[in-house]
Order: structure tokens, then sequence, then C-alpha cells
């Protein structure tokens, strides 16, 4: 046996596909599923299958480090599957999102006294070494980068929930405690911010 | 739909498919914006040893036993082993069947089994027994990929052999695996180019790949195997962070785009290799990602602005002058350029405007026709070359040279080419038109 085989121990699919909470139309019904995880441990995998990219999304964007990241979203996993008896129904993404949001604010208080480490290029529209046509367009990306990093913490926060976390506006109103109407308009509101900052940036650059 | 929720909608597009189209009624300009944003924001997804670890740390509190499917590591993938012990276990089960079943009956003979024949049973039935279990054991405790592939049914040997293929020379890019894994003669078929045959094309294939996007990896998302064949559908992804040389000698340089194809492969085998492989994919879907070819936004841009510039020309034909100039901007620009006797260049004012055509072209000419013959259309630029024809009938008093310039009586053919600029609003905000003067004058 390989090492990642003795590290991990398989689902056992030889008595039958894994318990799941699949409804007749293959809709996975995630409130059952988060049931069922109490009593086996194989509906959690699954509920990690399926949150695990946008939860670390969601940490990377916020913090910044591949390092600090992982840690966060380990964290949040760890957490969830220890208070899943504290799951009072609802939408499981704003459930496991809350706990993510909670540990990147845990964080946060705990680096204010630390020396800001060393940040990574996690990007996707990273910057390399590109051609001129490509440049322009890395550097457009970077102003928008520059500009969502001079928002205010909370609305960065709606950003990374709607950009990286892919929540709806109902699902992020109901972890910050608002409609999901007047997320919606606060999205919108930063946006057009947003894009009247990028623009006069433009012009700035253009008659510099 | 109000803005707010379109834009949400867009942004939820955008995660899932990042070429998505807007909703319809979202503000152009937003679109735009958007789209950058949603692309400047996205941030690449951890790698499959990230996910591992996390999993591995998240596992030490909990009972053991269970593991997502996104943690598996990709090789031995558990169906490909439970292939195995199934297919023993069956051949174990006919063999005892067959021993079993005893000796057969002759009728008109005495069927008393004599104590070799018991004798015999048993010491079969024991050898069986033990086999099986030496088989069983050993197909357990040796590593993949070695002797037992001997027990595997051709459907699972194929699936193993296809997985194999992706996990190691796509995803790994140890093209050292097609040795092993494709024919000799393997043909490969892509959409819109040339069969290939021989292993070396695929070898260069995925290598034209990984140098494009390193970080490539496809994940199998769906797969059905035949005794002869493997049929999955694919769903690729990967930074385009180097050159891709697309065929026909383009190469797209790097553009660090984020691309997902979504890929069909209908494999077909024989001596348990691949022997010819169709691949069906999206590959406009992937040069859009690449923003090598205009989105369908941009698309429809360029359908309006060549409408316009139709339509401005339909006007001229028709030598309505109000009608022509409602398709162009307040402050449009207007040159004729190299021609040497070379009359203005200036922005030109619409009194100056009317003025060439009213009291000059269409004075001249009153039968002036302009027909296109070639148009293209590029972003906010639409190009016309068009044959210009009309009888001159009346002199030119100063538009064509400073000094009159006499009429032929005779029908005058030439050539303009046109290049046209249209806003973001659809109104035409340049027009700059080269020409070769009227024929005979030079």
């Amino acid at each position: 046996m390989s090492k990642s085989d003795q590290a991990i121990t398989y689902l056992d699919t030889s008595k039958g596909p894994p318990v799941t909470a699949v409804s007749p139309d293959g809709v996975i019904d995630e409130v059952a599923l988060m049931r069922l995880a109490r009593e086996d441990t194989s509906c959690f995998a699954q509920l990690y299958d399926r949150y695990f990219d946008l939860i670390y999304a969601y940490c990377l964007k916020r913090v910044g480090t591949l390092e600090e990241a992982e840690d966060l979203t380990s964290l949040t996993f760890m957490q969830a599957l220890n208070d899943l008896h504290q799951y009072r129904g609802g939408s499981v993404a704003a459930w496991l999102f809350r706990i993510a949001r909670n540990r990147v604010i845990d964080h946060y208080r705990r680096r204010r006294t630390q020396v800001p480490l060393n940040t990574v290029e996690f990007s996707m529209a990273a910057a390399h070494p590109v051609p001129l046509d490509a440049l322009t367009q890395a550097e457009d990306y970077q102003i928008i980068r520059d500009l969502v990093a001079d928002l205010p913490d909370c609305q960065r926060d709606i950003l990374a929930l709607k950009i990286n976390g892919g929540l709806t506006a109902d699902e992020i109103g109901a972890m910050v405690g608002m409609k999901g109407g007047a997320v919606r308009v606060l999205l919108h509101r930063i946006i057009r911010r947003l894009r009247a900052r990028y623009e006069e940036t433009l012009k700035q650059e253009g008659s510099s | 739909m109000n803005q707010s929720k379109l834009i949400e909608q867009f942004m939820q597009d955008l995660r899932d498919h990042p070429g998505a189209v807007p909703p319809p009624g979202l503000d152009a300009s937003m679109v735009k914006f958007v789209r950058k944003l949603v692309t400047a924001e996205r941030t690449r997804p951890a790698s499959h040893d990230v996910q591992v670890r996390v999993w591995q740390r998240v596992q030490g509190s909990m009972r053991p036993g269970t593991i997502p499917n996104s943690v598996r590591p990709p090789k031995p993938s558990t169906n490909y082993r439970q292939a195995q012990v199934n297919n023993l276990k069956h051949k174990e089960e006919m063999k005892m069947e067959n021993v079993l079943r005893g000796p057969i009956v002759v009728p008109g003979r005495r069927a008393v089994p004599s104590l070799g024949r018991i004798f015999a049973l048993a010491v079969a039935v024991v050898g069986a027994v033990l086999f099986g279990g030496f088989l069983l054991f050993s197909l357990l405790t040796s590593p993949p990929g070695g002797p037992e592939a001997v027990y595997l049914s051709p459907e699972a040997a194929n699936q193993a052999v296809f997985e194999r293929y992706i996990n190691e020379a796509w995803n790994a890019g140890k093209t050292d695996v097609l040795n092993e894994t494709l024919t000799e003669d393997h043909v490969c078929y892509e959409p819109g180019k040339p069969e290939e045959v021989g292993i070396e094309h695929m070898a260069a294939m995925i290598g034209t790949y990984r140098t494009a996007f390193p970080d490539w990896q496809f994940a199998i998302e769906d797969l059905v195997a035949t005794d002869d064949a493997v049929w999955a559908r694919l769903v690729g992804t990967g930074t385009q962070s180097g050159p891709f040389a697309w065929a026909g000698g383009v190469t797209v340089e790097p553009t660090d785009s984020p691309v997902t194809v979504e890929v069909m492969i209908a494999a077909r085998f024989a001596d348990g290799k691949i022997a010819e492989q169709r691949f069906e994919y999206d590959a406009l879907g992937l040069l859009r990602q690449l923003q090598v070819v205009p989105s369908p936004e941009t698309s429809l841009t360029e359908q309006r602005n060549i409408e316009v510039v139709r339509q401005g020309m339909d006007a001229f034909n028709q030598h309505d002058i109000d009608a022509m100039l409602a398709y162009y901007a307040p402050t449009f620009r207007h040159s004729f350029g190299v021609d040497r006797y070379a009359i203005w260049t200036y922005p030109a004012t619409v009194e100056r405007f009317k003025w060439i055509f009213e009291q000059e072209l269409w004075h001249a000419f009153p039968d002036l026709q302009m027909n296109i013959t070639n148009l293209v259309a590029a972003g906010d630029t639409v190009v016309v070359e068009a044959n210009v024809r009309g009888t001159f009938e009346h002199d030119l008093t100063g538009w064509y040279s400073y000094d009159p310039y006499p009429a032929t009586h005779r029908v005058e053919s030439w050539s303009w080419l046109i290049i046209w600029r249209v806003d973001e609003d659809g109104k035409i905000v340049e027009s700059r038109t080269y020409w070769d003067g009227f024929p005979g004058t030079y």
C-alpha cells in the first residue's frame, strides 16, 4: 500500500452506495443530510465534498495566504463536525459560512498583534510575466483588486461571500442579519462605487 | 427584474461558467465591469494535497471509516479494486459449483459413489478453497497494478487503462505512460483538426496543453466501459500561463485566464490498449475564455455597428441628408484622406457635411449610388470597401478640387474605402474615406 492509502481509510462501498439524502428528482436535501451526518460520518464527508472549495476560496480571499486559508478551512470543518447537533435547519451554506466567517474574524483579532506574513500570489488573474497585450488586462485586474482592498471590511466580506463563497443574497442576508433584498441593493451599490472609482483611475492613468 | 437582482444573478452565473451570457436587461457597461470584477477576485482552487491535508485534520476528530470522494487519490479507484474482488469471487464460486455438482449419473449404470470418488471430491473441495483463499489473500495484499490484473474483466481492465492514461499522462504529464496505454497505431480525432496517427502525436498534444496550462487537470465526471470501448465525460481546468499552440500555426500568448472545458472522449480499445480516441469539446468556448474570440456580447455590438453603417449608407443612396445625419453623433469627425488633391482634413461641421453631399456630390451626380463590395467589423470599427457610381451631369464647384471640376456627362465609377467608428450608443463618431479619385483625373 502506498503512503496515502495507509493514511486514509476508504469509504466501504462493498455494502452498497453510501447513505445520502437525495430526493427522487436527484436534488440533494442538505437539511436531511445534516441530520444524517450526526449519525453517519460518511454524510459529513459528502458535505465536505460540496463545500470545501467554496469555504477554502472564501477563507483565501479574506486572509490572503495559502497557509492561513488552509488552517481556517480545517478549523471551520472541525467546528462544523463538532457542532452538527446545534444545526437547527435553514440554509446549510449559510450555517457553514457563519462558522467560517467567525473563524476569519477571530483570526483577524489574533493577528492584529502579529507581524503581517508574506502574502503569496494566489489570485486566478495573477501577475505572471505576460506579453504587452495581456499586460493591460493584468493591470486592469490589479486595479480592481486594489480598489476592492480599499473597501471597508464589511463590504469586502460581502463581496467575498458572493464571489468566492458563491452564496445567494438571501443566504448572505441570513448570515449578517439583513434581508436578501437589502443585501442585493448593497451589493449593487458596492459594485457601482467600485466601477466609478475604476473609471476614475483609468482616466487618471490615461491623462498621466 | 431590477438591476440589483440582475447583477446578483449574473455574478452567480459567472461563478458557474466564466463565459456566462448576461441576463437580458442588465446594463451593458455593468456587464463588462461585473465580468472583470468576478475574474479579478476569483482565487485559484486548492490543490488536491491541500484538500487531503485538511480532511486528515478534520478526520482526526471523527470516527474512522469514511472519506469524501474529492479526497480519494486518483489511483487505485475503489471501483477498479472492487471489480477485481468481485471478479475473483465470481470465478471461485463458479469453480466450487462445478466441483460440488458431483459426478454425472449415466442411466443404466450404478451411481453409487466409491470411497475413492468421495476422497477425490474432498481433496478437490479443500484444494479449491485453499487456492481461492490464496488468490484472495494475494490480491488484497499485493500492490495495485501487479499480477492480479489477470483477474480483471475486460470492462474493468479498459476502465483501469483509461483512468491511468488520464491521471498519469494528462494530469501528471508522464507521457511515458502512453506507450503502455495506447496502441502504436493510435488514431486521434479532434474537432476541426486532421486525424493524427501514432503515440507521438498524443505526447505532443498533452505537451501542448501542459505547456499552456501547467496546472491542467482532467476530472472524470462520467465513465462507461465496455469490453472494447470507454466513453467518458471529463472536465478539464487550468490557467493559461504559458503559450498555447492552437491549430494552423496560431499561438495564443499567455493570457493568465482560468479555463474550464467539458470534454467527451470516445475511446476504442484493441489488445487492452486505447486504439482510437474521438475528442469532442467546446473549442469555441475555450477560445472565448482565453479572450481570443469575442464573447457573444462583443459579436452583438459588431453586428449592431454593421447595421448602423448599412442604414447610414442606405440614407446616402436615397440622397437624404437628414436621415443620414440621424446615424451620426453630434460631434462626429469626417475626413477624406489620401487623395493627392487632399481637400479637407478637419472636424467636419454638420453644415460642411450637408454642403458636400447636397450641393456637390448629389447635385453633380443625381443618380449617385454606393454599393458595398467588402465589409469587416471589429470592436467599434467597421471597414467598408464600396463601389461608387453615377452620371456626372453637373460641374463640381470646389469639393473635389479647389477649382470647379467640369461635368463629363458620362457614367463614372470609382472605389471608396471607408473606416467608420461607432460609439457605445450606436452613433457614428468618425468616418474616414480613402479613394482613388475619379477615373481619368490622374
